[in-house]
């Protein structure tokens, strides 16, 4: 798993949750650390905050979908604005959540997400 | 006299030298006459001729004598006066007649009374025709004391002379032949006519009477006949015969000058007249119709021809029955009305005339008082496009959406248009004549003075220009721009001013609002910013309270882990709530049915006011249209005032909030309708209700109502509130349905 977020905090916290669940989690404060990381760790999921500085998540999707376009991503927004997430959909996200969310809400649609497209990374792996 | 001036030429032939030989030839035909009668039976009969001739001239001189008294009041004074004298005159040629040798009716001794009574009346002829030719008779005399003494006088005078024939000198004694008295007196009446002819002579030239002409001839065969009959040596001699002839010739030619004064004259003077009137008529600029009492055509003059489009000369040469039928038909409207001796003048008819052109006419009517009457007709083209454009004016400034007011040089206000007169709810004909100052206290001008500023030379319309604010009547405030400038006529006189004005007022409001939209615009986008700043340090906290929540074995590091993540929780929601008034989003409206709508919320809802111990009645109606909205805001809207009527309602004593929809036929809405049994709102609240941040809750951001009413307000709707205090609330959510399917 990638997690990629400007902010170190964020970073952290879900470095502590996923660790805990058992997945090997990496860490990316930016679009471009996040592409290195996807091309040297081939992680199956990322997780990814919608506003970054620099390069910013829409167009981190964009360069991580042509390294990469099985990877399953979920987007992390502060928003709440359906056109963001709506473009989003339509670069290949699988889901998203409103930032503050619960822990264990985030969890689960990670868990959810996973379930559902076990059968094509079991495929690739 | 303008009317003889129309004579023509051809009648001025009365120059001396013709007339004399006219007379000549009058005298030439005397004697030719007198030739044939004496060598015819005339001779044999003695005194018939004589008694013939002189009743012959009776008669001529009666019938003179009756046309003038016919004609008198017409008549000069010198034709009266001929009239009558030959009346005496007839009277002693009665006489004459009557005591002539030959009928033997004379007194003893006095053979020549009949003589004397001639030698009378040639004085009376000669004078009068002296004094007629010399026109000394000026005044005009009644005309039956002229009648009475013409008459009576000479009558009087023959009765003396008979009764006294000494009183006369003699003037033929038998044997011995005319006495010198007979040949002082021819040539008295010798000398008389040649003076007359003499006095004639300038008037003869004289075109202005046609009378003289045949009075001139008269008078020279008067002095042929005097000159003979004072030869003749025998009472049974020629020249006595041809005497005799050529005075009737001589009475003859009086009565044609006395009938061509008395009759032809005038009549000759009426025709000039005529002629030189229809000139007039047909000269003027006004059509002239005139008709009779049965409304039907007389006269028409040339202009009325015109304007009725009738050409008697061109190609159109329409009957006169049209015309006619034409004429009545621009008059007809005006006859009907004219019954009641209304003043019609000056009214305009519209109509076509022959030639199928549209005309305008501008028609008078006179009575004539016979019952006859007349109309006048004017080309009111003129009048009409200038009313024309008087009226494109009036439409072009009504039009404008500009507001004008025009004055004249004393500021009294002559002219305003629509848009003034309905900004300032002042009606036009109220505004008109009003004085500019009374006016501008009238609409409460916060910039009188300028109003009456003395303007500058040169001033154009637009040059000065000031802004004023306005109440008017109705209590509106108003915002106008104003030019005011004055106006000068080509000779660059002062004739007005005009004012032209743009009410800003709704401009104003306008651009605060769109100042106000920019400003939430920028404070929406700081507002995004700065939400996503907290959101994203908020979530680490929240999460990070979350795991030490769970790893903790200390209960009461567990509790401030939880107190920490509600009040994340918290901050999340009032900077969301924040977002959300900062930065609307334009709804996403589907036709969708607010029954539906609410019966979805109504398991989530029931539950929660079950938890709080709530009754909630739900009520749906059973009559519904579809509305054009947004589910998710309309469910917020719906979800916020439920929760505020929880809110309110928790401290009654059996709290109850009725949530029901209503269809509401008569203003085209649906209707959210939520109560409560709470504690109401106060007069001061409901003054504040909607305002940001204004809230009456102890945990309230005071941006739930904000909200509701922004969303509504994108759905064309509107929130109706009806609270008292200690009553509850009522909340009415009114959405306008859409009409047709």
């Amino acid at each position: 798993m990638l997690v990629v977020d400007d902010q170190m905090g964020v970073r952290r916290l879900l470095y502590e949750a996923f660790k805990e669940e058992g997945y090997k989690v990496e860490l990316a404060g930016s679009g471009l650390e996040a592409l290195e990381k996807v091309k040297s760790e081939m992680p199956d999921i990322i997780l990814m905050d919608m506003k970054m500085p620099g390069m910013n998540g829409l167009e981190t999707l964009h360069e991580i979908k042509k390294v990469n376009d099985s990877i399953l991503v979920v987007m992390m927004t502060a928003y709440g604005e359906l056109e963001i997430i709506s473009e989003a959909m339509k670069l290949g996200i699988n889901e998203y959540i409103t930032k503050p969310f619960d822990i264990n809400e985030l969890r689960s649609v990670v868990k959810k997400v996973l379930d559902k497209n076990l059968n094509r990374l079991k495929i690739k792996a | 006299m303008f009317i003889t001036s129309l004579r023509s030429q051809e009648e001025d032939i009365f120059i001396a030298g013709k007339l004399a030989a006219h007379s000549i030839l009058a005298l030439a035909v005397s004697f030719a006459v007198a030739t044939v009668l004496w060598s015819g039976w005339w001779q044999a009969v003695p005194g018939l001729w004589h008694t013939v001739t002189e009743l012959l001239c009776i008669i001529i001189a009666l019938s003179l004598f009756i046309i003038v008294c016919h004609t008198y009041e017409i008549n000069s004074p010198t034709v009266n006066f001929l009239g009558l004298g030959f009346l005496t005159a007839a009277v002693f040629q009665l006489f004459h007649t009557l005591y002539s040798p030959e009928l033997g009716f004379n007194p003893k001794g006095y053979l020549d009374l009949g003589t004397r009574y001639w030698m009378c009346a040639r004085l009376t002829q000669a004078f009068i025709l002296l004094i007629a030719a010399l026109k000394i008779f000026r005044r005009q005399v009644n005309k039956w004391a002229g009648v009475g003494s013409a008459f009576i006088v000479p009558l009087l005078f023959s009765l003396v002379i008979l009764k006294y024939p000494g009183i006369l000198p003699a003037l033929y004694i038998e044997g011995y032949g005319a006495t010198p008295a007979k040949a002082y007196a021819e040539l008295f009446v010798i000398i008389l006519s040649l003076i007359t002819l003499f006095a004639l002579g300038k008037d003869v030239k004289n075109r202005d009477v046609l009378t003289y002409k045949y009075i001139f001839i008269s008078v020279m065969i008067a002095v042929t006949t005097d000159i003979s009959l004072a030869l003749y040596e025998s009472k049974l001699s020629f020249i006595r015969a041809f005497g005799h002839v050529s005075k009737t010739a001589f009475f003859l030619y009086l009565f044609r000058g006395t009938v061509s004064s008395a009759i032809r004259y005038p009549y000759k003077e009426l025709e000039n007249a005529h002629t030189y009137l229809s000139k007039i008529l047909n000269g003027l600029p006004i059509g002239l119709l005139t008709f009779d009492y049965d409304r039907n055509l007389i006269s028409a003059n040339t202009a009325a021809q015109k304007m009725l489009g009738y050409t008697r000369d061109g190609q159109t040469g329409l009957p006169e029955e049209e015309f006619s039928k034409k004429a009545y038909s621009i008059i007809k409207d005006l006859t009907a009305k004219n019954s009641g001796n209304q003043d019609l003048s000056g009214k305009i008819v519209k109509a076509e005339n022959l030639q199928g052109e549209n005309i305008n006419l501008r028609v008078s009517v006179q009575n004539f008082g016979d019952g006859n009457y007349m109309y006048l007709l004017a080309e009111a083209k003129r009048e009409q496009e200038l009313e024309n454009l008087q009226l494109q004016t009036q439409t072009v400034l009504n039009a404008l959406t500009n507001l004008v007011l025009m004055m004249d040089k004393n500021r009294k206000i002559i002219m305003c248009n629509k848009a003034l007169s309905e900004t300032f709810h002042i009606p036009e004909k109220d505004v008109l004549g009003m004085d500019i100052s009374e006016f501008g206290d009238m609409v409460n001008c916060s910039r009188r003075e300028i109003l009456l500023r003395r303007p500058k030379p040169n001033d154009g319309p637009r040059e000065k220009a000031f802004e004023a604010s306005f109440i008017t009547p109705l209590g509106e405030k108003r915002e106008v721009v104003f030019h005011f400038a004055p106006v000068y006529n080509i000779e660059t006189e002062l004739i007005g001013y005009i004012c032209i004005g743009v009410d800003v007022t709704t401009m104003k409001t306008e651009q605060e609002k769109l100042r106000q939209q920019e400003k939430l615009a920028v404070l929406g986008q700081m507002a995004a910013g700065l939400v996503h700043e907290i959101k994203n340090p908020l979530t680490a906290i929240r999460g990070f309270s979350q795991i030490i929540k769970n790893e903790t074995l200390d209960d009461r590091i567990r509790q401030y882990a939880d107190i920490m993540e509600t009040e994340a929780d918290c901050v999340n929601g009032v900077v969301s709530d924040f977002l959300a008034f900062a930065k609307p989003r334009p709804p996403a409206l589907r036709p969708l049915s607010l029954n539906r709508l609410v019966n979805s919320m109504s398991l989530m809802l029931e539950s929660q006011f079950f938890i709080k111990g709530i009754k909630l009645k739900i009520e749906i109606s059973p009559e519904e249209k579809p509305v054009m909205l947004d589910e998710d805001q309309i469910k917020q809207v719906i979800l916020n005032m439920v929760r505020n009527a929880i809110d309110a309602s928790s401290d009654a004593k059996e709290p109850q909030v009725v949530l029901k929809t209503e269809y509401k036929g008569d203003s085209e809405e649906m209707a959210v309708i939520i109560s409560d049994n709470g504690r109401g709102i106060s007069p001061e609240e409901m003054v504040n209700i909607g305002t940001p941040f204004y809230t009456t809750k102890d945990k309230g951001t005071g941006l739930g109502l904000s909200i509701c009413f922004q969303i509504v307000k994108q759905h064309s709707g509107r929130i109706d509130i009806d609270a008292r205090i200690g009553v509850g609330s009522t909340f009415s959510i009114m959405l306008p349905y859409i009409r047709h399917n």
